[in-house]
């Protein structure tokens, strides 16, 4: 199974024909693919926050965003804009320091993850060995920046906000953690690229949804209160907190906690499809009707279609998953603190540490089924 | 030297550069939570020297346990104890800050000759890198099997010992409970403990 | 000797997702109005007079929620080497990860029941 297109290797080799050592050809291409998924991930945010305003108007029938550009699919990009010409205001008795920083330590953990994001076989930036423990290693910084904002704004609201905001990150850690823990142990591996492939085979029956049904579900309800998405959006609670952390912020820097949150969700979709729902494999596995075709693995426009459908794919999964959220959005009502510590600490901690021994056990009574 | 060895070189200088900063600053800094803020610098560049030693597992925990965890709590406890009191100037301080270089230098000198005069045992065996983890895992459930469930053990403790310890806090003593003259708000808080302590702007 | 491969592209993706928010600051800096005003600069209090500063003794609940947290983190950590490297280890390793989860297990629920996880 080591079909697919190589883009990487073609790449430096092309360069390498060219006379470059293949040092110096590889420096050539390492910004690309950082640089696309910088640019993706923005293109997504920007797709996301659309999609949350058309859907949640619809949820509420009203119309929505609708002139900028056609059915107001540019309302996002527009408002991004405008962010930047907004002035930039800083509490006078504010830490300044602080307060810029905080939203920078908030966006940067975020980004960096996009570093084990697979697309496909070679489609990744780097498969490096940690993989997914990355991304939860990342995700644990993320409740320093929003102590350093509540705290550099010198605002009450801001400093609880803060506060609530790293207390609810780290309550649902541990049951994110230990949900990861499950599948990983079914696939031996950490490296992202191992989880989907762990998966793949027998197409959608193959996916670890139906192995892993309650660490799917801790995992999902973790990644929305991580994201601090509604019905967790406490530290943003605005009848209790105004805006939490965000309050005491204007222009730009709020637009980094604004991406930062929406990046975020988007990654958390990403995450939950590559971890059970198959990531780039599609429902009826391609490899197999290309065998009934008869056509051959090698055969260079089958490799096309089989990396564009593994990145449609990718995408789809997580709209969908995307979709999914908004409408939880709408659904449910907001929880209170303390029955978001209690659904935290002594629902999904305990239920995630009794599925990670369900696994254990079952992958040494049934070894074919959980990953050898 | 070739360009990777360059690019590790330079990571190098830059990390330690950082993280001695970083933590001098810790050390220095007047203001507590900017101490605390920068100790979580001190961690992220001590996570970087272990990636660059080949340690990617023990970098990632470094950043989750004591980046993410340990340094979330520092903050937490710096935060809900912060009351800005006007210190009094201490009699002799200098005599205090002397004496404190003078333990620091001479621990600092110590080490330094035990780190240079102990002939270490460097494993001429190449680093396992990524397979690591699967060597630690190994190790944890055979020859160090009793360690790692006497870590347990250790753990139990110490969040036993913790909330002991901490309980004790939430129920105040009398003493502690700010007299009604020092609020100086207009209503009586519902959230605060303790408040009022710095006032005076209202 | 550094044998990790791979990770030459986290050094790179830690300096392009830094621009992100650099490029973001920097062009909002060269293009937005000046600041105007003291009074925006009043710290916001739902339209009051802010009363005292902030950075005063918050409750102490949240503290410890952060204390069994680390707890749970470095036993999480100590459980992934034994996630990944399970089907080496076999029916031995999960007994005693079992033990291993069985006394931390006992620590949660000395904490529910002092009340360590309560929030009121």
């Amino acid at each position: 199974m080591n079909s697919g297109i190589d883009l990487q290797g073609t790449f430096i080799n092309s360069l390498q024909d060219l006379g470059l050592p293949p040092g110096i050809s590889k420096l050539f291409w390492m910004p690309l693919p950082m640089i696309l998924m910088v640019i993706g991930a923005t293109v997504g945010l920007l797709v996301l926050v659309w999609l949350e305003r058309k859907i949640s108007a619809a949820a509420q029938q009203r119309v929505g965003p609708e002139y900028a550009g056609p059915q107001g699919s540019l309302q996002a990009a527009v408002d991004g804009l405008k962010l930047i010409f907004k002035e930039d205001i800083i509490p006078a008795k504010a830490d300044s320091a602080l307060f810029t920083i905080g939203p920078i330590l908030v966006i940067l953990p975020v980004f960096i993850s996009y570093l084990v994001v697979p697309f496909g076989q070679n489609l990744i930036i780097s498969d490096v060995g940690l993989g997914i423990f990355l991304w939860i290693a990342l995700s644990s910084v993320q409740p320093i920046g929003l102590l350093m904002s509540g705290y550099a704004s010198n605002n009450k609201y801001a400093l609880l906000g803060g506060l609530r905001a790293a207390a609810q990150s780290i309550s649902y850690e541990i049951p994110l953690a230990l949900a990861v823990l499950a599948v990983v142990m079914m696939s031996n591996s950490m490296s992202t690229i191992d989880i989907v492939q762990q998966q793949s085979g027998y197409g959608i029956l193959g996916w670890n949804v139906w192995r892993q049904p309650v660490g799917f579900v801790i995992f999902w309800i973790a990644a929305l209160a991580e994201c601090e998405r509604l019905p967790f959006d406490l530290p943003e609670a605005e009848e209790e907190l105004v805006a939490g952390y965000q309050t005491e912020y204007s222009g730009m820097k709020f637009a980094l906690f604004y991406i930062a949150s929406y990046v975020n969700l988007l990654l958390s979709a990403i995450m939950v499809a590559v971890l059970y729902l198959g990531g780039w494999e599609s429902p009826i596995p391609l490899d197999r009707l290309a065998g009934w075709l008869g056509q051959p693995e090698t055969n260079p426009i089958l490799q096309v279609i089989t990396a564009s459908m593994g990145i449609l794919m990718t995408l789809f999964k997580t709209y969908l998953l995307v979709f999914l959220a908004i409408l939880m959005r709408w659904t449910l009502p907001r929880v209170r603190i303390d029955q978001l510590l209690d659904l935290g600490w002594k629902f999904l901690l305990p239920v995630a540490l009794v599925n990670l021994l369900v696994t254990a056990a079952l992958k040494i009574s049934l070894p074919f089924a959980f990953g050898g | 030297m070739n360009l990777a060895e360059g690019v590790q070189l330079v990571s190098f200088i830059i990390l330690t550069v950082m993280m001695l900063g970083a933590a001098l600053a810790v050390v220095l800094s007047p203001n507590i939570v900017y101490s605390a803020f920068l100790l979580g610098g001190v961690f992220s560049a001590m996570a970087g020297l272990y990636l660059l030693l080949n340690a990617s597992f023990v970098a990632a925990a470094q950043i989750l346990v004591y980046v993410g965890a340990i340094n979330v709590l520092i903050l937490f406890a710096i935060m809900l104890v912060n009351k800005r009191e006007d210190f009094a100037p201490v009699k002799y301080a200098w005599t205090r800050k002397i004496v404190t270089a003078a333990v620091c230098g001479g621990l600092f000198l110590l080490l330094g000759t035990t780190i240079i005069t102990t002939p270490w045992a460097i494993d001429s065996t190449a680093a396992a890198g990524d397979e690591a983890i699967y060597i630690l895992g190994e190790h944890f459930f055979t020859d160090f099997l009793l360690p790692f469930e006497l870590v347990s053990v250790l753990l139990l403790m110490a969040l036993i010992g913790a909330i002991v310890l901490a309980r004790r806090d939430i129920i105040p003593d009398s003493s502690n409970v700010v007299g009604q003259d020092d609020l100086k708000l207009p209503e009586k808080p519902r959230e605060l403990v303790s408040a009022g302590a710095d006032g005076e702007s209202s | 000797m550094f044998v990790l491969s791979g990770y030459e592209y986290l050094l790179g993706f830690i300096f392009v997702a830094s621009l992100v928010p650099v490029l973001a600051l920097t062009a909002s800096w060269l293009l937005r109005p000046a600041p105007s005003g003291p009074e925006r600069r009043t710290t916001y209090e739902s339209g009051m007079e802010p009363i005292g500063g902030a950075w005063i003794q918050f409750n102490i609940r949240y503290y410890m929620f952060a204390l069994v947290f680390v707890i749970f983190d470095v036993e999480t950590v100590f459980l992934y080497p034994w996630a990944v490297a399970f089907n080496r280890l076999g029916l031995l390793a999960f007994v005693e990860a079992l033990i291993f989860i069985g006394i931390l297990v006992v620590g949660l629920a000395y904490a529910w029941r002092k009340g360590a996880l309560e929030w009121s």
